[in-house]
């Protein structure tokens, strides 16, 4: 039981990490209708870029400065060339971004380095919390009750405000949009911004004990994607919750699957969301909230 | 038309490509004056929506773009501005089939309509929709796709009026609706007017909108062919004939009608 707990909170530390990451890579699927392969660079440029701020401002402040810089990255990256393929084949963009996630790769090791590095944090990094009888790490709590808060935020600023609506409406009908007087440049801009923003606060938290930031953490990226599948590519608060509960899947299959397996389930926890992500593929391809769009019969 | 002051809204010469090489305007000219309504009529395919997006700034969605003419609102030409500028400069076009935001409720519809305002006249604003329909308070919180075609167009027309605009253009807002919502979207035209805001109206049920507006334009194929005052056009022999249904001496048998169409297709 008290395991149970334990991997219970790890679980959703991880989930919530890779919930920013569905949220991002699903927020730029309905706004531009395009799969951002470059996301996970996003994530990677955060982690490292965090690194470095961390060591001249205080924590709290890096974090703010490194979603600002990455985000903004990110809306320069739509800006600059994925704008002007607005139209063009799903196939065009999707080599592109694969072709601008390795660009971004090899500009971060050129800035940063190849070497592993260790994510500082204000608390210590093997800190742990007694919660009843289990031990949880402090880490996994901050991330967790860090990414419940962006989350809630962003899900106030969609749901409450105008820029919200301007959100929902330039995603839903972009003709519409304009003829509303909606800046739906600015709006797809500011909508890559927050994908970018979200994505690298979820990168500083992927890098933190026990895992540390090298240049693959981008990979990780690909390891939400099943969620976004899994929750629907229409419903981004489907990908938030899939990823939820994939995250947790993960934590507990590797310590209550894997060990019965044998030899064969080394890493099974690491294929376990893609199998669920095929299977939903074959028996629901629309994933759980994915299109259930109103129509008027 | 009083000829003393001078139109609200011009369009003069105004020639429009679509994919750089079809033609769908070939120099159109017409006027919207400061107040009233003002129909621009003509069958399918003959530049009336080409017209309504060359005014709003909605071409280059559509890969289309304008290569002569220009298009003044009281003076200031518009072909600077894109689309959310022109609806700041107060031309606001409701485009055609409604396009309600199904996803989004009633009063987030109208709400998408007023981005970029003060919060303060954004919430007036809403509050004069809700009262001129009490229906759309009662359904705000409801997805919009929920409401029937006629109430759909009617949101359209108050989403349209949130930015105060000084001219709404309306691209058929008649299609497809029941003769009782026809009558509950002419009413509201006949308001907006009478309120002061200049209308461009485009449509092909001529019978409604000639009975709205004070003077009307007939374009086919990319051209003006007819204008003149709405009175005028409604005892025009042409726009009897092919327009209201008339023949020369009476209805028309539908069975003529479909010998028409058919001789039409041939010829074209």
């Amino acid at each position: 039981m008290t395991q149970l707990l334990q991997l219970g909170i790890s679980g959703l530390a991880l989930g919530a990490s890779y919930a920013l990451i569905a949220l991002g890579f699903s927020v730029v699927y309905r706004a531009s209708r395009l799969f951002n392969f470059a996301h996970g660079e996003l994530l990677s440029l955060g982690a490292f870029l965090m690194t470095a701020l961390a060591q001249v401002l205080p924590w709290w402040l890096a974090l703010a400065a490194t979603a600002a810089l990455t985000g903004g990255l990110a809306a320069l990256l739509e800006r600059a060339v994925l704008r002007r393929m607005v139209g063009r084949p799903v196939f065009t963009t999707i080599i592109l971004t694969l072709f601008l996630g390795l660009l971004l790769r090899a500009g971060i090791v050129i800035a940063f380095g190849a070497d592993t590095r260790g994510m500082p944090t204000p608390w210590d990094a093997m800190a742990e919390v007694q919660l009843g009888d289990s031990t949880v790490l402090l880490s996994s709590l901050v991330s967790l009750g860090a990414t419940t808060v962006v989350l809630v935020g962003l899900h106030g600023l969609v749901q409450r405000t105008p820029l919200g609506v301007a959100m929902r409406a330039s995603s839903e009908n972009q003709e519409v949009a304009l003829s509303l007087g909606i800046p739906v440049g600015r709006v797809l801009g500011f909508t890559w911004f927050l994908a970018g923003a979200t994505a690298a606060v979820a990168g500083v938290f992927l890098g933190m004990f026990p895992r540390s930031v090298d240049s693959n953490l981008g990979y990780v990226a690909l390891r939400a994607f099943p969620a976004i599948i899994v929750g629907g590519l229409e419903s981004v608060v489907g990908a938030v919750v899939a990823a939820f509960v994939l995250g947790l899947l993960e934590v507990l299959s590797q310590a209550y699957v894997n060990p019965h397996l044998g030899a064969f389930g080394h890493n099974f926890h690491a294929v376990f969301p893609y199998a669920a992500m095929i299977l939903f593929l074959v028996l629901r391809p629309r994933g759980l909230w994915g299109e259930h769009e109103v129509r008027r019969v | 038309m009083s000829a003393s002051s001078p139109p609200l809204l011009r369009v003069q010469n105004l020639q429009v490509v679509y994919h750089s090489v079809v033609r769908a305007l070939r120099g159109i000219t017409l006027e919207v004056p400061t107040r009233g309504v003002v129909a621009l009529l003509g069958p399918n395919g003959a530049g009336k929506s080409t017209a309504l997006r060359a005014i709003s700034g909605l071409l280059d969605l559509h890969d289309g773009a304008i290569t002569q003419g220009h298009i003044e609102l009281s003076g200031q030409s518009l072909l600077p501005l894109a689309a959310d500028g022109r609806v700041r400069a107060g031309v606001v076009q409701v485009l055609e089939g409604r396009r309600i935001l199904d996803a989004l409720s009633v009063e987030e519809n109208l709400l998408a309509g007023g981005f970029g305002m003060g919060p303060q006249a954004r919430r007036e604003l809403v509050e004069s929709a809700f009262t001129r329909f009490p229906l759309l308070r009662e359904r705000r919180r409801q997805p919009a796709g929920y409401l029937s075609g006629g109430e759909q167009q009617l949101l359209a027309i108050c989403r349209g009026l949130m930015r105060r605009p000084r001219v709404l253009l309306l691209d058929e807002p008649f299609l497809g609706l029941s003769p009782k919502a026809v009558g509950e979207v002419a009413e509201l035209i006949r308001h907006i007017s009478d309120e002061g805001v200049s209308v461009l109206l485009v449509e092909q049920n001529a019978k409604v909108a000639l009975g709205l507006a004070s003077h009307g334009y007939v374009l086919e194929t990319g051209k003006v062919v007819l204008d003149g005052p709405a009175e005028q056009l409604r005892e025009d022999p042409d726009v009897q004939e092919f327009y209201l249904g008339f023949g020369r001496e009476g209805q028309r048998g539908y069975h003529e009608l479909k010998r028409y169409r058919r001789k039409r297709r041939w010829l074209s």
